[in-house]
């Protein structure tokens, strides 16, 4: 595997006497999509604040080979970042903040790139003390685009956009994904990040609970099989017997293993004379796995 | 550095008020400068000259907010999360904030100078000459020494308002102590004088170093605050960078 964007080693962090990260160890492979997920106050903003220097800690960080500190951190010229809520100048334009931040001779033509990419012609060259808050996120999200950087750390991405512009911004990340670019992106918003993420780093009380790729926890989801019959309460009966797994009281789903379950359930109904009028696949999605996984760990 | 410098710059330049601050000094300029022409029996045009014309006190007012505003604003709008997140230091942050700030003084004090003196020829030109008596030197000679004073007093309170905006968030904070700052002087001095009189080492309080403006045009003033012009020039130097190192090391460690 090729060295990783970002390493993590060891991160601790107190808020007084409090603790909030324990020991947080973790690497982010080039050209992938992190999601950082975890309920509200787990750490995960605390996380991404530690390693862009913004908040001090004990631990390593290294970003593309160089280690950064709170103190020194030349590296962070290679990452971008949107944090809790776009910082945002009232009295500056939105293009205004790009040309701020932007590095280089070639600026003009990468921020008109990202103006258009987000589609923000209609009030970039506005103060963005009247932009809304959908505004504001794009222009945040952009300055985190901005001189083309290895590394882009979004937090809640998608907060306060409509759903035209929650698809503007994924196709942007797919894009810059495919270019070589890594991501780190915490969301609450799971079935986004359903759609995004390809690794996954699943936090709780400042701890990391599993570190594992999406598919793999998909793969490990529950499937189940919903069939629609002209007598349910047979057809119910029928696969109880036959030691099927019911669950749900009101339509008949069937908890599977595999998808070639379907056949031997269909055939076990036709045999018993229950004609069947429908079938859907249900698969659990993150938000069930990461709430399963969640509730596991609450329990221990 | 230069880069910060230039971001500094760029967001100071932007700001409406930075514009009208300029307007409004060469309104105060040439309006003093006009009623010492038509008042000459309560506004002396050559006293009034000495601080371009009355101006020095509102740039004063206008720096101790641009200083406080320019830390504590990236706070209130969560800029500083942009800022402290590119490849520079902290203390480079604030040290090009300084330099911003510090360019900005020179700027407003040459300005009003310039100002001063297109006044001076324009409005009052008969009333007096540069190579006349001022104080204890020629006009034009108190003049510079005035504002070489003013400047450095100056800085002793925006050193402060700096080391303020950054143990506070809002801006509102470091402005009321650097204004109140200056007014206390005015209403404490007095008890200030008596007090260093009994006890001689209270000379040394920052306070008493905001004078050194007007012992450079009053030497008698010396017999007050104990010190010399000499003592104020070098402990201004040295409490302004006492504020400016503490402030330095505070924000520093400061977490975003």
């Amino acid at each position: 595997m090729a060295e990783a964007v970002l390493t993590v080693k060891n991160l601790n962090k107190s808020f007084g006497r409090k603790q909030v990260l324990h020991k947080i160890s973790f690497s982010c492979a080039p050209g992938r999509i992190v999601g950082l997920v975890g309920a509200n106050g787990a750490g995960k903003t605390t996380i991404m604040k530690a390693v862009l220097s913004l908040t001090s800690s004990t631990g390593e960080v290294t970003i593309d080979g160089q280690k950064s500190t709170f103190d020194h951190h030349p590296v962070l010229d290679e990452v971008g970042a949107l944090i809790e809520y776009p910082g945002i100048y009232p009295y500056l334009s939105g293009r205004d903040h790009l040309k701020l931040f932007a590095m280089g001779n070639k600026n003009t033509q990468d921020i008109q790139a990202l103006v258009d990419a987000l589609n923000m012609d209609k009030y970039i060259d506005t103060k963005a003390r009247n932009y809304s808050l959908g505004m504001k996120q794009k222009l945040g999200i952009a300055m985190a685009f901005l001189n083309n950087p290895k590394l882009v750390i979004l937090d809640e991405p998608m907060n306060g956009l409509d759903p035209q512009a929650t698809k503007e911004l994924r196709d942007l990340i797919i894009a810059k994904r495919d270019e070589g670019v890594t991501f780190l992106i915490s969301s609450h918003i799971l079935s986004e990040l359903q759609k995004l993420a390809e690794d996954l780093i699943i936090i709780d009380h400042g701890k990391i609970v599993q570190e594992t790729t999406m598919d793999a926890l998909l793969e490990s989801n529950n499937h189940f099989v919903v069939v629609s019959t002209t007598d349910d309460v047979k057809a119910k009966q029928v696969l109880s017997e036959t030691g099927y797994k019911l669950v749900g009281d009101v339509e008949v789903k069937i908890q599977t293993k595999t998808d070639d379950a379907v056949a031997d359930v269909l055939k076990t109904l036709s045999d018993n004379q229950v004609t069947v009028t429908d079938v859907q696949h249900q698969d659990e999605d993150l938000e069930g796995s990461v709430l399963k996984l969640l509730d596991s760990e609450d329990q221990k | 550095m230069w880069t910060l410098y230039k971001q500094e710059s760029f967001k100071l330049l932007k700001k409406k008020s930075t514009l009208w601050i300029s307007i409004v000094l060469a309104l105060i300029v040439f309006g003093f400068a006009l009623t010492s022409r038509l008042q000459p029996k309560y506004f002396s045009a050559s006293v009034l000259f000495t601080t371009n014309f009355g101006s020095t006190t509102f740039i004063m007012f206008f720096l101790i907010a641009a200083a406080a505003s320019i830390v504590t604003m990236e706070f209130q709008y969560g800029t500083i999360k942009t800022v402290v997140s590119q490849r520079y230091s902290r203390s480079m942050i604030l040290v090009s904030k300084w330099l911003v700030i510090l360019t900005y003084s020179l700027y407003l004090y040459v300005m009003t100078a310039v100002l001063a003196l297109i006044a001076k020829f324009v409005f009052v030109n008969d009333k007096f000459s540069l190579t006349g008596t001022g104080y204890n030197n020629d006009i034009w000679q108190d003049w510079l020494a005035n504002l070489g004073a003013g400047l450095l007093t100056l800085w002793l309170l925006i050193s402060l308002v700096f080391l303020l905006a950054t143990l506070f968030k809002s801006s509102a904070v470091a402005i009321s102590v650097g204004i109140l700052g200056y007014f206390v002087l005015n209403i404490v001095s007095s008890v200030m004088f008596i007090l260093i009189h009994s006890h001689e080492w209270l000379k040394w309080n920052p306070i008493n170093f905001l004078n050194y403006g007007s012992q450079v045009l009053e030497p008698s003033l010396s017999k007050l605050t104990r010190l010399s012009d000499v003592q104020l020039f070098w402990g201004n130097v040295g409490y302004i960078a006492l504020f400016l190192l503490i402030g330095l090391l505070l924000f520093r460690k400061r977490n975003v």
